[in-house]
């Protein structure tokens, strides 16, 4: 239920920002690299959460594109109802975000984007099962070194807060994410950067701060 | 003025940026506990000939590698008999009417592991029969995906 609210949510948003922007006079040279990490993944992580991990993000503008890097590390530990699962591993999304607020003096940013991501990890999983005709036992399985790619449909905004300090949201629709099928019979089950295997397609949401290191001036751009 | 103006905007700013944030963190859950893998085999009897449903007494089922009988002086028309998620293989012994039939079954494992609160299912695959002393052609199997779902896996004729 939640995915189609959230789908309604930012199709309206899209919708809006559309009809109230225009397009401002075309200068592709960058003006400012900007530097940030996920709060929402360093908080889990603080909070001692079954997922340790963090994730950087850059971005870098083209006049209204903004080519945008985000690199992680994901480290999970789950107690499962008859066993553990572990799972260790580094991803990388590289794509394309467009700002629909080109004439924003602050140059906050309305955006829509896609990125291709990648990971490889390792992942672990440990389980016992009561059988009452054969009899109990414990079984354990690994995967090492694999590695998966998928699709991201990406919408958020980027605020100026204070000086360079900038925080935004993305919110991110992810898809194909491969096959969850390996070489011996047990499927993948969570792919770092993305979520579970088996899922189709998946939201994702990063609330993020980041540090705008400018290079220049632009009009209607403040590089402070 | 300016600066009250430009403070509470940023207040602002600060106030609904993590509103969204909840709004998103919401758009998580684990999936549900969906049982659909089973450890048992669904066989149905049939006449000879497959045109009718029958009926048999059994003195007893067993399994090898378990102890356990199954349906031990039982009438029944159709059997639910486990299989062994820790091999590829399973055989069971028919013991009714004064006769003892074997019949073995091949199959392939796939675990699954859907959510750390439920248990790693053991889906059954790929079934077929690897020998049978009920004559050629009188064990088939219907369905070789074994799931939960009440469908009949393989039939005998008898």
């Amino acid at each position: 239920m939640w995915r189609y609210v959230c789908s309604c949510w930012l199709i309206a948003v899209a919708a809006h920002a559309q009809t109230t922007d225009s397009l401002a006079r075309k200068d592709f040279r960058p003006t400012g690299l900007r530097l940030g990490t996920d709060l929402i993944q360093l908080g889990k992580t603080m909070a001692g959460s079954s997922l340790q991990g963090f994730e950087l993000n850059a971005d870098i503008d083209f006049y209204r594109y903004y080519l945008a890097l985000d690199v992680g590390q994901w480290q999970r530990e789950h107690q499962t109802l008859d066993g553990t699962y572990g799972n260790n591993g580094q991803y990388f999304r590289l794509g394309v975000d467009v700002n629909f607020l080109t004439k924003d003096p602050e140059g906050n940013m309305f955006f829509m984007g896609f990125r291709y991501g990648r990971s490889r990890f390792d992942e672990n999983l440990r389980y016992t099962v009561t059988d009452t005709v054969f009899g109990d036992y414990t079984n354990e399985r690994s995967h090492v070194g694999l590695t998966r790619g998928w699709g991201e449909l990406v919408t958020g905004l980027r605020v100026k807060v204070w000086k360079g300090l900038w925080m935004g949201y993305t919110a991110r629709f992810k898809f194909a994410p491969g096959s969850s099928a390996t070489p011996d019979d047990w499927a993948v089950y969570e792919i770092p950067g993305y979520g579970i295997a088996e899922d189709k397609s998946y939201w994702g949401f990063n609330y993020q701060v980041f540090w705008r290191i400018p290079f220049r001036s632009a009009r209607g751009l403040n590089p402070k | 003025m300016t600066g009250v103006r430009s403070l509470g905007i940023k207040t602002w700013r600060l106030f609904w940026f993590p509103c969204l944030a909840v709004l998103g963190v919401q758009c998580f859950s684990y999936p549900d506990c969906v049982q659909d893998a089973t450890p048992e085999v669904n066989l149905a009897l049939k006449t000879a000939n497959g045109s009718a449903v029958r009926e048999v007494t059994f003195t007893r089922i067993t399994v090898a590698g378990s102890a356990e009988t199954f349906y031990a002086n039982q009438k029944v028309s159709s059997l639910q008999l486990p299989l062994n998620a820790n091999t590829r293989e399973v055989s069971y012994t028919f013991e009714y009417e004064g006769l003892v039939k074997n019949l073995t079954l091949f199959y392939t494992t796939e675990l699954q592991l859907i959510s750390p609160e439920c248990p790693v299912q053991t889906y059954f695959l790929d079934l077929a029969v690897v020998s049978s002393s009920f004559g050629d052609g009188q064990v088939l199997v219907l369905n070789p995906v074994v799931l939960n779902n009440g469908a009949v896996h393989v039939e005998i004729r008898l």
